[in-house]
């Protein structure tokens, strides 16, 4: 059985829209257990997943088409 | 600042002048890497800095991070450029689009709005003449459908049809015998 690690990332808001962090995490829900903390500059994404970081940087990508496509 | 290579985590990172490259222009070069690589974008302590780091999804050798960077400033330049571009004919393209607007919208009406502006209208009375226009082309129209409405019924002719095709009916006929004779 696969361990689940556990990784932070730090999206800051002036380059990540939250409203679209919101949806990448919605999106990716089921690929890893993603817990959200909303600070007044940045959202800290606790990823927990057995995927590996791979995940980690495909969510970061993701969140990052989204806040494109909403400019 | 010169990029940091992180080999273990097939990974390079730089920093972008925002004074030199917008943010626009950054998310622009972004999208076009974004599915070859991973793309993160950070702000670290420095002002007008954006820290970007690509990671290879596949495994990556130093070269191909140093040649990942270099794409990377290149597709800055050509997004800046092509902004530029764009920014100094946004009028020229205004200029064509909107006449072609206009001749679609037909080049009648432009010689109308000529006329009225050398009659020295100005544009609040335009509607009122537009619609004057146009019901007097529509009683126009009336008149002239009157004029060929036939009062009695098919049989009266009034367009004189008939005597058309029977004088194209007799000249067959006289062709035809000529050609009869001649054989």
């Amino acid at each position: 059985m696969k361990r689940k690690n556990s990784i932070t990332l730090k999206l800051a808001h002036e380059l990540y829209d939250p409203q679209s962090i919101e949806m990448a995490a919605g999106a990716f829900e089921e690929l890893a257990e993603i817990a959200i903390v909303k600070n007044k500059h940045h959202t800290e994404i606790e990823f927990l997943s057995d995927e590996g970081e791979n995940v980690l940087f495909e969510f970061a990508n993701y969140a990052l088409f989204l806040t494109i496509q909403s400019k | 600042m010169k990029a940091s290579i992180d080999l273990k985590n097939n990974s390079i990172s730089f920093e972008v002048s925002t004074k030199i490259y917008s943010k626009d222009i950054i998310y622009k070069a972004c999208y076009v890497f974004i599915d070859r690589m991973y793309v993160l974008l950070d702000i670290p302590n420095k002002k007008d800095v954006i820290l970007v780091t690509l990671k290879g999804k596949a495994s990556l050798v130093k070269k191909d991070l140093e040649k990942m960077e270099g794409e990377f400033m290149n597709e800055l330049l050509n997004s800046l450029v092509r902004e530029n571009i764009s920014k100094r004919n946004q009028k020229v393209l205004e200029q064509i689009v909107g006449g072609a607007m206009g001749a679609a919208l037909g080049a009648g009406n432009m010689q109308n709005d000529d006329k009225l502006k050398s009659d020295g209208c100005n544009d609040n009375c335009d509607d009122n003449i537009e619609s004057k226009e146009i019901e007097d082309a529509v009683a126009a129209l009336r008149k002239e459908l009157e004029a060929f409405e036939i009062g009695d019924d098919y049989e009266s002719d009034a367009l004189g049809i008939r005597d058309v095709q029977k004088s194209d009916v007799g000249n067959k006929k006289n062709k035809e015998k000529k050609n009869e004779k001649k054989k």
